[in-house]
This record gives C-alpha cells, structure tokens and sequence, in this order.
C-alpha cells in the first residue's frame, strides 16, 4: 500500500477526523487547548531567555574518569616532598575518616616527578603536562575543591547531578531545562567519549531525572561513525520520510493529549523530529576528516596515545561551533594500551598509568584551548576539567594513591573568569583544603557555571512532585572571588 | 548481701547504657532536620509565606537541642557554634519571609545547608 493510500484509509477510518480536530484547536471528548499548550507539547527545546546576561553560550565539561592525581599534576607541595616515605603527621587527618585497604601508607613522592612554574601568573605544573602548562595563564585554578564520596561511581553521580544517589538530573540537563536550544537541528546537550565502551558509571551521569525525558544528553560513540542511522534506509526518499514524520507527528500529538504528564512520550515526538533534521546538519557537525593537517596535530590526533581523546575534542570544538549548549567529554583510555587499569585511577603503578593518561589528554586540552582561542570562541565557551574526586598524599600499594575527596584541584577557563587565577589551596601535604572557608564543593562549581551561562541556581526551580527543586539541591554559592 | 551487690551491679550498667544514649546524637533527630530543612528550601523558592516560617521555626527548635546535646557533651566547641549559627541563621530566615524577602531567605537557607555539611564532617558516623 503506498502512502496516499495509507493516508486515505486513516482519513476515512476517522483518525484523521482526529487529526484534523487537533489541528484546530478541539481533541473530540477532550475539549479545547491552548495554543501555547500545543506549542509547548511541539517544542519544549525552544530556546528560553536566562535570568541576566550570559558570559558564556556553551560549556565542554571534561570529566577526567577515575580521579587523576593533581598533586602529580597542578599541585605542587614541597612539604610532601620533604616529608615523602615518613608517617603522615597526625594533625594532616584531623577531621577526616580514611578507608585505605591495608591502613594509611607512608607519604609518597613520585622520584620521576619534576615541576616548573609557567607563565604571567607562574602557575606550577608537572613534567606530565608540558603541552597544557604553555596555557597556564589561560586557567583558573581551584585548589580548594572538595566533595562526599569514596568510591567513583557515586561520587562521579554527585559531580554531575548533585547527588549520591541516582534520580537526580545533570547538569546539563537543567541547563538544557532552563535554555531551550540554540540549534535545533542538533542535540543541545551531547555526551561524547573515547575508547572502545561507554563511560563505566553509565548514562545515569547524563539522564534528565525528574525533569521531562527530552533534557537528557545525547551520547555521540567515538570514532568516524559517532551517530548510529544517520542514513535514510534504501529506498526511502526524503519526501517519503517527511510525509512518515508528519503523519507521526499528528498521531503523537494526540497521543500526547491523552497522557499529559508522559515526558517521555513528548521526548519521543521530539526525538523523531531532531533525527530528521540531524540527518542534514549532524553529518558535517561532527565530521572531522576535511580538518586540516595543522589542527589535527595541534589536537595530537597523529600520536597514538592521544589520537581517540583528540579527535572527541575536535568534535566538541565543532559542536560548540554548531551552538550545542553542553558538551560532557568523559576520558576513556587509549587503543592498544594494555593495562588493568583503563582509567586515572592510579591506586598502584601511578607513574605508568599516569604517564599514560596525562599523554592522552595533554596534548588535545591544550589544542582545545588554542584553537577555542584562535576562532575567537573562547570568551564565549567555558572549558572545565573536573574529576570525581583527587587522590591522597599517602601512598597505596606502595607505588600509587588512593582516593582523596578533601583536597583537590580542579580548574575552568574561559568567559567570565579571571583567567590566571588560583582560588584556594590545599594543607602543605595536599591532603585537605587549608582554609575550609574557601572549600568547594561540586554544588558551587554547579552554581559558577549555572552564573556565567546567565542562570541564578536559586531560580533555576522545577515542580517535582510538589516539591520546587534546583541544580544544587539545598545547597551552591558562586564563587564569586573567580569570576572576571 | 549478694543480692545487693548484684543489684548494684545492674544499676551501673544501666547508668552506663544512659550515659552511652545521651552521647549519641538522635539520628532521627538528624533526619527530620535535613527533611525540613528541604521543604525550607521549597516553600522559599514557591514564595509560601506560611510553609516557610513553620519549616524555619521547627528547625530554630530543633537546632536547639543540637545545641544542648553538644553542650552537656563538653568536648566540642565547634559542634555547639555551628548549632548556634544554625539557629540564628533560622531566625534570620523567619525575619526575611515575614519581610516577604524570599531572595534573601533563600541565600540565608543556603548558608544553614552549608552550616550542616560542616558539622557533619567532623561529627557524622558515617
């Protein structure tokens, strides 16, 4: 039967009776609907004003899966070094519960590690960073991060939704909320990573929790393929496909009406549509064969350590460029490596895992910021390298660390921030935040970041059940003290 | 005399088992706090003039015998401020929603969340 045939039959059966009555304005039994009710059910990506002007336009979120070592990386305390292979002093551990297997182990230095201080602002990197440390003055540094949590997947949950228990949407997520879309061609909200399987701690990390399904992120695989289907079936022509998607669209529309409050039927109607514009614009969005030579190499794309983490940065870059508003890139591990440890968690052998990871990433972050940079993209792009937590001063298995979610560093750059900056410190062994004043948590990065994409977290509110809930759940304050 | 000396006997370790109560902070009490303290943060964020000031009154009081658990348990200084703080920061919450001024009751709120997780680094058995 052919389409017109189809569509005749349904006209006559009386669904399209329906069809047309929903057109109008009536649903037969289901009386009238507004019009701004039938566009919300049509639209709910459409774009929304923030609550004052926006710094920023798009986030790349660069969550370092596994909890590198910043204290092998960006914080560098001579005190450790001194005291390395001695019994961590007492007044280190005051305030804290430790859980290393095997007890609290002795101090541990790398003897491999060497430090330089780079640029204007003389921020202090390791030998594992040499690309990275050339944009030393583009970071703001916050060395007084802190967060709950001693094993990674609930800890990666609070990073990115606040919570340690699932349920909760992302980050992402209320942005997308709060923002609509600036492409409606493209996902407003894509999760992308490299090596060869889907981030451990799972799409939970990206969902929309009790906010409507159509805010989750979109994971885009890694490699040349990165969206499944993108090509019509043989046989279909884009007419055929078009007429399909209207027929559907009018069919959903009054399927929506009879079950209002099923988000996950409208992110459906929604998912139909975008797949259909996607199909044009995904393609060259995320197309990075026809980049130059040049640029692949700035993102390290010609070393095999980092050609995987490169080529997603690439990607992202491009996405940015396409106006998606939130961009997670979750590290995975470099092809061909063989390791047991396919992430940052160094808990023995950190030289070797570290020495992996930091190659990996290096190179391509620095190519990021560079050409984020050049393109005069990066006033309106917020860069930030996070991770679930940091990694102790004493030693594990006597060559790695264990977890340490008191005292770690992280850092953002970007628009609306004082570029060349450090917030906060850790004690002199790195282990705690010095001055608990200056602790923050991942609630305040959620609340800093919420302020430059021109959202208040304490307006940012959804009505769940009754109750008015926000990104940073009771908690967030900005941190004012980094910000341009 | 037997009978007497076990008598004693049971008194003391019951004695002990109060005193071993009294040294324990009521983790029900706890619970209701971070209960209310979240119906705090909603009914500011919807503007319920009247669901605010009873949300922030029940934590005035309850943050009271935080207080007076950690006062009678003499060795935690930091533990009766932070109480203290919290309430105060209750109170300033029910002058800011009487003064219709949710914005301000709202960071007040924020700041009595934060008060919380602070104690709880030092005090909550985890």
């Amino acid at each position: 039967m052919s389409n017109d045939s189809r569509r005749d039959f349904l006209l006559k059966s009386g669904l399209g009776l329906g069809g047309a009555a929903a057109m109008s304005g009536v649903i037969p039994g289901l009386g009238a609907f507004s019009a701004a009710h039938a566009a919300e059910l049509l639209d709910p990506l459409a774009p929304k004003s923030p609550h004052f002007p926006a710094k920023i336009k798009s986030v790349i979120w660069l969550h370092q899966n596994g909890a590198p070592s910043t204290l092998d990386l960006y914080d560098y305390k001579p005190d450790l070094v001194k005291l390395a292979g001695q019994s961590i002093p007492a007044s280190f551990l005051k305030g804290i519960k430790t859980s290393t297997q095997g007890g609290v182990g002795k101090l541990f230095v790398s003897n491999k590690r060497t430090w330089k201080q780079y640029g204007e602002s003389g921020a202090w990197f390791s030998d594992l960073l040499p690309n990275l440390a050339q944009h030393a003055d583009k970071l703001t540094f916050i060395k007084s991060s802190t967060t709950v949590g001693a094993t990674h997947d609930i800890s990666i949950l609070k990073l990115n939704t606040g919570d340690l228990n699932p349920g909760r949407p992302s980050l992402g997520a209320w942005i997308t909320y709060a923002l609509g879309t600036a492409n409606a061609d493209l996902p407003p909200y894509v999760v992308l990573y490299n090596g060869d399987r889907e981030p451990s701690a799972g799409s939970v990390n990206w969902s929309a929790g009790f906010l409507p399904a159509v805010y989750q992120g979109t994971a885009f695989r890694p490699g040349p393929s990165p969206i499944l289907y993108l090509d019509r079936p043989d046989g279909r022509n884009a007419q055929q496909q078009r007429k399909s998607l209207d027929l559907l669209k009018r069919l959903n529309v009054l399927g929506a009406e009879h079950y209002p409050s099923d988000t996950e039927l409208r992110a459906r109607l929604q998912s139909y549509e975008l797949a259909d514009r996607m199909q044009t614009a995904a393609p060259k969005a995320v197309d990075i064969s026809k980049e130059s030579a040049a640029t692949k190499e700035l993102y390290g794309i010609n070393d095999k350590t980092s050609q995987s983490y490169g080529e997603v940065l690439l990607r992202a870059r491009r996405l940015v460029e396409n106006g998606v508003r939130f961009i997670q890139v979750v590290s995975g591990f470099p092809e061909g490596v063989e390791t047991d440890r396919q992430s940052w968690d160094a808990h023995s052998e950190l030289d070797q895992n570290h020495g992996v990871m930091a190659r990996m990433v290096d190179k391509p972050i620095a190519g990021l910021l560079a050409d984020l940079k050049d393109r005069g993209l990066l006033d309106s792009t917020l860069v930030v390298w996070t991770s679930e937590f940091g990694r102790t001063s004493w030693g594990e298995s006597g060559s790695g660390r264990d977890h340490n979610p008191w005292g770690y560093t992280q850092w953002m750059a970007g628009g609306g921030l004082k570029a060349g900056f450090t917030y906060g410190a850790t004690d002199e062994v790195g282990l705690q935040v010095a001055d608990k004043e200056k602790s923050v948590d991942t609630y305040d990065l959620h609340a800093t970041v919420l302020q430059l994409v021109g959202l208040d977290h304490l307006k940012t509110t959804f009505l769940n059940s009754g109750r008015s809930e926000r990104p940073t759940v009771v908690y967030g304050k900005v941190i004012k003290d980094i910000l341009a | 005399m037997r009978k007497l000396i076990t008598a004693f006997g049971v008194l003391l370790v019951l004695a002990g088992l109060v005193h071993a109560a009294d040294t324990e902070l009521d983790m029900d009490l706890m619970q209701t706090i971070e209960d209310t303290n979240k119906s705090l943060a909603s009914n500011i964020a919807t503007e319920n003039g009247p669901g605010s000031t009873a949300d922030a009154k029940e934590l005035q009081a309850l943050f009271g015998k935080v207080e007076g658990h950690f006062v009678a348990k003499g060795d935690a200084p930091d533990a009766v401020e932070l109480s203290r703080k919290s309430m105060d920061l209750a109170g300033a919450i029910l002058k800011s929603v009487a003064d219709k001024d949710f914005g301000t009751a709202s960071g007040a709120a924020t700041d009595l969340s934060r008060a919380c997780r602070t104690c709880h680094t030092f005090y909550k058995k985890s």
